[in-house]
């Protein structure tokens, strides 16, 4: 019976010598992958613009309907994002997301990304609903990989009305 | 569209399609043939309703025996024929087409409105390859801004011409055409300006990319989050049936009714139901700010919080007092044609049983109880239905601008006539000039002269002879001016077609002439003969429904109010309580008595017919007379603010119920929406008052109400109101809304039960006690004497109307105000289309648009009652001259 | 005697329109528009018809037509010959269509519907807009009486009493000596009512196009002469069923109508003699391009390539060596010269591999780049394209681009394949004949000179761009 317990024992001192797993959040906080799904970033172009349209592609690939939009229409002044179309409302309910990653694959504009983000502690409902301020990249941020200039519109072709 | 009807007694063809043998009339296309047995051959430029274009060749198919493949759409069906719409040939020619119609596509579908109902995107599916193998510059058009309603975006076109040909074929107005040419085909209006006709918004639906779309609609929501709700148009008595596609309760847009694909219900691109600018676009008025939102009693202020049970408590207490105080006929109830006939039938139960009396009408818009007695016989007469037109020969128009007010009857006439399924002849001082393009002969008279000339037809056609005599053609001509040839082949037309029916517009008959007109027209149809019939338009939507429930002083519900077996029918269904039989007044008889004080209270369900009143002053003395005024309604009005108890109803897109158009249909109306804020659905309201009253009524729901109703009409509807709820609110589409969850259960709880998806009940509701020949006792006619042109008028659907004027997207669109002069009489003024011209009436002076056409008979001119600020109740015994100057200088 | 409907442009536009087709074909067209100076070499015993002394000098008046036995065969046949006999007479004849198709004439007016009893018209089709083809101007504007004969013949056999000459706007001399031609015959009791003293009606009205191509295309020009957009229409129906104004109408070429007074005087026998079995009769060829003589030249249908181009036409300019033909204006295959010895003839043309057309010849030499050639053609195609239907509107319009690229020496390796993957794909499946003539030239050329085009593509620029002829 000694020999048993000795056994357990020799198991629980083994680890102990182990290199440790966790880490002392919030003091330490993780390396995360690359590839990590946190919360939603709104991308933008070099020169400010939107990239989201407004399509509601993400809203119908959401499995959790976390994710509701109203777009609306740009005006040749004060363009959001280039094209016609950006969107005016976009909301996700960070309680409802199951940070699929669904959206971002839906996206025909690369203008959703699951960030590294985790850290999303709230003590209200009403905080977990993120608007696009609180999802758009600030300009300071830069633009990450999609750092390219908006393609506006194109010239009409010669002899076209 | 495989005319049955114009290729008379079609013999049958077999042939087979894929291995499938199958046997369909000749001249039916191997397009048609194919769907009938759901082989489903794509297409783009093809459409049921229009011409063939042939021009999209994606529904190539390979036909034994040619060498060549073929268009499945232009071809008709051989005897034998064997046809193939799958091998790798037609595939191979498919994916061709494809790749040639996306090479200068700018693939925008994520911005695109037509995302997730476009024909590109549907076809290229199956047709269309991964990657591109177009590596030029596309072709790119700029963005033109020619149509208030209609988005143009010229780089999606396909050039399939569908929007072309329905403007020139259906809607007759060459308005839209083909560009340029070659690669730079484009598709535009002629000098860049709008497509003005009423029905230019079916180019939306019609369009199969996502060129042409819709203005109000757009970028509001993608079309997967709308809600559809199937329901019928509220504006006019054509009675179409609609869907709304909404999205938190808010009508986005309207369409005709959508169809099932695979599951799901999507947008008919290739329906022939075709609904027109009002129904399409004025639907939303739902979310006005104008709506009333909470009950008003006015002694506490129109701001004081009110709740209902103070608001109803009030109303109640009002009309017991005057009950008790002066007896159950000091009160009187008036209801909108344009409520539900449920309500009607609620309200009028409210007039008989709760509080006494048979003072109960629709007809507030009347001016004389003249016209009331002649509105009694048209509608108890009226036994016409257009549902069916291959099985009528010929249709005769009498005094009815249908394209104005009811423009998809006047469309489905018109096309009949087209395709000369159908005979069309046109009779009256003012003829509709679209319809009369199509129209076999028209016959135009003087507004004084219309009982005589039916008169004269009816005489001509009741003798023996084969022939018309001259001597009755020639009253006929001497009446109304036209040729020998064109009243000989009306008469022939008449007297030679089996089967007919007489619309005739009652909007347009004049008080002392009312009841003449009617009667001629009873003994016209009893002349021609057992196969004709009679139908009445009302430019109300459900003035049908209320004649049939009773909501009027001589009828009940189902029969008139000498029926002693209705009466005995009621007092048992109704608790037993015996009813007050005597008679009631008439809505003209009820606004006298108001006034002169024998009235004292009065509850209106809805104030849009009071606001149709050709003397509003009398109106407004009449109300303000009253010592109890109740009101039920959704938006403020002059009506509203006499009242001194008002209560917010619920508007169309938000109650359930039923509507009876000019035909008979009856039709279902859905719910899809909560009334917002306070407002409440009326048959709860008329409920409450009931009950707070002393009589509590038995119903639990509104199918309770429609089962009595309908128990009480001849002839029994056989289905339940559940049953008549148009297939398909979208149980599959999830409902998404984070913001604002109440939503969530307003459209659950709109949902309904769907039917199988080819069923759908109609039922007709008919009373038609046809009288026999009436007698010839003919009142003279007055006319205003002296120099200067005959005044007509009628209201039109674009009016500024009660509910249509205040829809957002429409009120800009609203005609300005035009008079309608004929062709011989601008000759004379000098004046064209767009002229501005003076109108001189007495003191009076307007300024209106000319618009030159053959609607009003040559000495009359015509104006849209509901467009312009004329003194017409002044003009109802005696019909007004007016003279006319043209403004030089100025275009309208 | 005007057409009510008639949608003319003053003749001083046509010098800015006939300046833009010179410009856009480049020096194939400049050889065409020529008159043969010398139409008959010596070894031809053939007689002219229709080129019957051609290089006069304005139109040949009636009176002095008729004095050389002209209006004879019309009166021939109002007074001896039935209508139905004198379709049997053509159809015996062997008479093919001279407008490109080559559809027996005869056949067609037997199309029409029998026992019909509302109007029914004839239609002349003069929109001569085929690049390498100008046969029908010289009649025209030398001989117009000969048309009118033929057109006047050809109404009596098809019972028409109206016939209209769709002209193409461009041939304002045409158009005006057809004008005087008609009023001639108007005075002299040739048309109108009562012809020739018999119970014979025509009215005769011309019809000016305004430039387009397709309208040369039957059913475009119905289209066009109804006042509408010149669009093909579907057929069936035909318009031998339903046609010009939705009635039974018979369209022919200029060169057709003015062979029949020829057939009816000197027998159907005579004209089966001139040519081979299935293609009788005697024909016009204009030959153009790098030839010393070019010029349109009348022979019997016997005739060979070889003979046209050498012997008639005078061979290759400056004796350079040949390097293609086409055989039947542009809409047709290009030829090497390994076909010079197939007669000219819709079944000789045929077995070499190409069509007869209209057999408007254009002869390319060594100097020529091919793919420049197909680049020219099939910018004229996306420029005529109507744009009705998809294949040809976008077909023509990707071909023209891809073409322009390789051209320049920018164009893809792949696109070779790609390039006749389209003009499989809009081969066969358009509306009207046009996506299926826009094809040849790329395809034929791709086939015969594939080199070419690798050599640009692997050179980066045109290798014959310093040539003569570019």
């Amino acid at each position: 019976m000694l020999l048993e317990f000795l056994k357990g024992l020799a198991v629980t001192f083994r680890h102990i010598f182990k290199p440790h797993i966790t880490v002392l959040y919030p003091e330490q906080k993780r390396v995360d992958a690359p590839i990590f799904r946190g919360k939603h970033k709104l991308n933008r172009y070099a020169d400010g613009q939107e990239r989201c349209v407004g399509c509601a592609l993400c809203a119908s690939a959401c499995p959790s309907e976390a994710i509701y939009l109203e777009a609306a229409e740009n005006t040749p002044e004060h363009p959001v994002s280039p094209g016609e179309r950006y969107a005016e409302l976009y909301q996700i309910n960070l309680l409802r997301c199951i940070f699929c990653g669904y959206c971002e694959e839906a996206c025909p504009e690369n203008a959703i990304v699951l960030g590294p983000e985790y850290e999303l502690a709230g003590t209200r409902r009403e905080e977990f609903v993120m608007n696009k301020e609180d999802m758009l990249v600030k300009p300071e941020e830069g633009f990450g990989e999609y750092d390219v200039e908006a393609v506006h519109e194109l010239p009409a072709t010669e002899g076209l009305p | 569209m495989p005319d049955a009807a114009t290729t008379q007694k079609t013999s049958n063809v077999t042939l087979t399609i894929d291995g499938r043998s199958l046997t369909v009339p000749e001249g039916t296309m191997i397009i048609e043939a194919a769907k009938s047995i759901g082989i489903y051959i794509p297409h783009y430029c093809y459409h049921p309703a229009l011409s063939i274009a042939g021009s999209c060749r994606l529904c190539l198919v390979e036909i034994k025996g040619m060498p060549k493949l073929q268009i499945a759409c232009s071809i008709p069906v051989k005897e034998g024929m064997e046809v193939f719409t799958n091998t790798e040939e037609v595939k191979d020619a498919r994916i061709g087409m494809m790749e040639f119609l996306l090479a200068n596509h700018p693939l925008d579908c994520p911005v695109c409105d037509r995302g997730g109902e476009c024909m590109l995107q549907r076809f290229s599916v199956d047709y269309g390859i991964a990657h591109t193998r177009f590596m030029d510059q596309k072709r790119r058009f700029r963005k033109p801004q020619f149509d208030p309603l209609i988005d143009i975006e010229r780089n999606r076109c396909i050039l399939c011409t569908r929007c072309v040909r329905f403007c020139d074929e259906i809607a007759g107005e060459h308005v839209m055409g083909v560009f340029n040419r070659g690669e730079q085909n484009y598709i535009g209006t002629y000098g860049d300006g709008p497509v003005s006709n009423i029905f230019s918004g079916n180019v939306i639906d019609l369009c199969p990319v996502g060129t042409l779309t819709s203005k109000p609609f757009r970028f509001q929501a993608r079309v997967w989050e709308l809600h559809q709700l199937q329901t019928t148009c509220p504006y006019c008595a054509s009675g179409c049936p609609v869907t709304c596609w909404t999205r938190d309760g808010k009508v986005c847009r309207t369409t005709p009714p959508i169809r099932k694909d695979k599951g799901k219900y999507v947008l008919d691109e290739d329906t022939t139901e075709f609904i027109c600018n009002q129904g399409r676009f004025g639907l939303d008025i739902g979310h006005h700010a104008e709506r009333l939102r909470h009950p008003i009693i006015r002694n506490n202020g129109p701001d004081a919080p009110v709740t209902w049970d103070e608001a109803i408590q009030a109303a109640a207490q009002g009309l017991r007092r005057i009950r008790n105080e002066h007896g159950p006929q000091a009160v009187a109830f008036l209801a909108s044609p344009s409520a539900t006939c449920e309500e009607l039938y609620l309200f009028q139960r409210l007039a008989r049983s709760v509080i006494g009396t048979n003072n109960i009408d629709w007809r507030g818009h009347l001016a004389s109880p003249d016209i009331a007695a002649a509105f009694s016989l048209a509608m108890s007469t009226a036994n016409g239905m257009l549902d069916d037109l291959s099985e009528i020969e010929c249709v005769l128009v009498l005094n009815c601008d249908l394209l104005h007010e009811a423009p998809v009857t006047a469309l489905k006439l018109r096309e009949a006539a087209r395709k000369a399924n159908i005979e069309l002849l046109l009779l009256g001082h003012h003829i509709d000039s679209w319809l009369a393009t199509h129209a076999k002969a028209y016959l135009q008279c003087l507004p004084d002269q219309e009982h005589a000339l039916i008169y004269a037809l009816d005489q001509a056609i009741a003798k023996a002879e084969p022939e018309p005599t001259s001597a009755d053609v020639d009253t006929i001509r001497e009446l109304s001016g036209a040729g020998k040839e064109t009243v000989e082949s009306l008469i022939t037309s008449l007297r030679s077609a089996g089967s007919g029916v007489i619309v005739y517009g009652v909007s347009e008959i004049w008080s002392h002439l009312a009841s003449t007109v009617v009667d001629d027209l009873v003994a016209l149809r009893n002349t021609l003969g057992p196969q004709w019939a009679l139908l009445p338009v009302n430019p109300e939507r459900n003035a049908s429904g209320a004649f049939a429930t009773g909501c009027q002083s001589d009828r009940l519900p189902g029969s008139g109010c000498d029926n002693q077996k209705t009466w005995e029918k009621l007092e048992s269904l109704w608790g037993k309580v015996p009813l007050v039989r005597a008679a009631g007044l008439s809505a003209p008889d009820i606004l006298e008595q108001a006034s002169l004080g024998e009235i004292k209270g009065l509850v209106v369900l809805g104030s849009d017919a009071l606001l149709r009143h050709p003397k509003p002053e009398r109106v407004n003395q009449a109300l303000k007379t009253l010592e109890h005024l109740v009101v039920i309604d959704v938006f403020p009005s002059s009506t509203t603010e006499q009242a001194h108890v008002v209560l917010p109803g619920a508007l169309f897109t938000e109650k359930d119920g039923t509507y009876i158009d000019a035909e008979g249909r009856l039709a279902r109306l859905c719910k899809g929406d909560d009334p917002p804020e306070d407002a409440r659905d009326n048959w709860q309201i008329l409920g409450e008052l009931a009950k707070a009253l002393g009589t509590e009524f038995p119903y639990q729901r509104l199918d309770d109400v429609f089962a009595e109703l309908m128990n009480l009409l001849h002839p029994p509807c056989p289905f339940t109101l559940e049953e008549l709820a148009p297939e398909g609110p979208g149980a599959e589409c999830p409902i998404r809304c984070i913001t604002k969850p109440s939503d969530r259960f307003h459209v659950l709880a709109g949902k309904y039960h769907a039917l199988a998806s080819s069923f759908r009940p109609t039922c007709h509701v008919r009373f038609a006690e046809l009288p026999t020949a009436h007698a010839e006792e003919k009142i003279p006619p007055t006319v205003e004497s002296g120099p200067g042109l005959i005044l007509t008028w009628a209201p039109i659907l674009q009016g500024r109307d009660h509910w249509g004027g205040r829809s957002p997207t429409m009120a800009p669109l609203r005609p300005s105000p035009y008079i309608e002069i004929h062709p011989s009489n601008a000759k004379e003024l000098a004046v064209q289309t767009g002229d501005a011209v003076e109108l001189r009436m007495g003191e009076l002076r307007l300024l209106l648009r000319a618009i030159v056409c053959a609607g009003p008979a040559p000495g009359t001119v015509h104006v849209a009652s509901n467009l312009v600020d004329l003194p017409l109740g002044d003009y109802l015994t005696r019909l007004p001259r007016v003279q006319l100057k043209k403004v030089e200088g100025k275009q309208t | 005697m005007n057409c009510p409907y008639k949608i003319g442009v003053g003749p001083r536009n046509y010098a800015k329109l006939q300046w833009r087709i010179f410009h856009t074909l480049g020096p194939y067209c400049r050889g065409v528009l020529l008159y043969a100076r010398e139409t008959m070499s010596n070894q031809n015993p053939f007689k002219p018809v229709m080129l019957h002394d051609v290089d006069r000098k304005g139109y040949e008046p009636l009176a002095e037509y008729r004095a050389r036995g002209g209006y004879k065969a019309l009166e021939k046949v109002l007074t001896r010959v039935a209508p139905d006999d004198v379709t049997e007479i053509v159809k015996q004849s062997g008479l093919r269509g001279r407008g490109g198709a080559g559809f027996p004439a005869g056949v067609k007016w037997s199309f029409l519907p029998k026992g019909y009893q509302g109007p029914r018209y004839l239609v002349c089709n003069a929109d001569e807009g085929e690049p390498g083809t100008c046969k029908d101007r010289p009649i025209m504007e030398k001989h117009p009486h000969l048309l009118l004969e033929g057109m006047a013949i050809t109404c009596y056999a098809i019972k028409a009493k109206v016939a209209y000459i769709y002209v193409r706007g461009e041939y304002y001399t045409a158009i005006e000596v057809l004008e005087k031609a008609i009023d001639e015959a108007y005075k002299a009791g040739l048309l109108g009512k009562g012809i020739l003293g018999k119970e014979f009606d025509l009215d005769i009205y011309v019809h000016p196009g305004a430039g387009a191509y397709i309208c040369g295309e039957e059913t475009a020009l119905l289209d066009s002469l109804e006042g509408k957009r010149g669009y093909p229409r579907l057929k069936p129906p035909f318009p031998a069923v339903e046609g010009l104004y939705r009635r039974p109408t018979i369209i022919n070429n200029v060169e057709t109508l003015a062979s029949i007074p020829s057939i009816i005087e000197k027998g159907p026998e005579w004209f089966r003699s001139l040519g081979r079995e299935k293609s009788s009769g005697f024909k016009i060829y204009p030959v153009s391009g790098h030839v010393k003589r070019p010029g349109n030249y009348e022979v019997p249908m016997k005739t060979t390539l070889r003979q046209l181009i050498y012997d008639h036409a005078g061979g290759i300019r400056n004796d350079r060596k040949l390097k293609a033909i086409i055989p039947g204006g542009i809409s047709t295959q290009v030829l090497t010269p390994d076909s010079l010895d197939a007669i000219a003839d819709f079944e000789g043309i045929a077995e070499a591999g190409s069509l007869l057309g209209s057999a408007g010849i254009i002869v390319m030499d060594e100097t020529v780049c091919m793919v420049w050639v197909a680049m020219k053609l099939s910018r004229f195609y996306h420029h005529e394209s109507c744009g009705q239907c998809t294949p040809c509107r976008e077909g023509t319009a990707w071909i023209r681009k891809i073409m322009e690229r390789m051209e320049r020496g920018q164009g893809r390796p792949e696109e070779i394949d790609l390039l006749l993957d389209l003009c499989h794909k809009i081969n066969a499946r358009s509306i009207c004949p046009l996506g299926d003539g826009a094809t040849p030239c790329i395809i034929s050329t791709i086939q015969h000179f594939r080199h070419e085009y690798e050599q640009h593509i692997s050179m980066g620029r045109c290798p014959f761009r310093s040539t003569e002829a570019h």
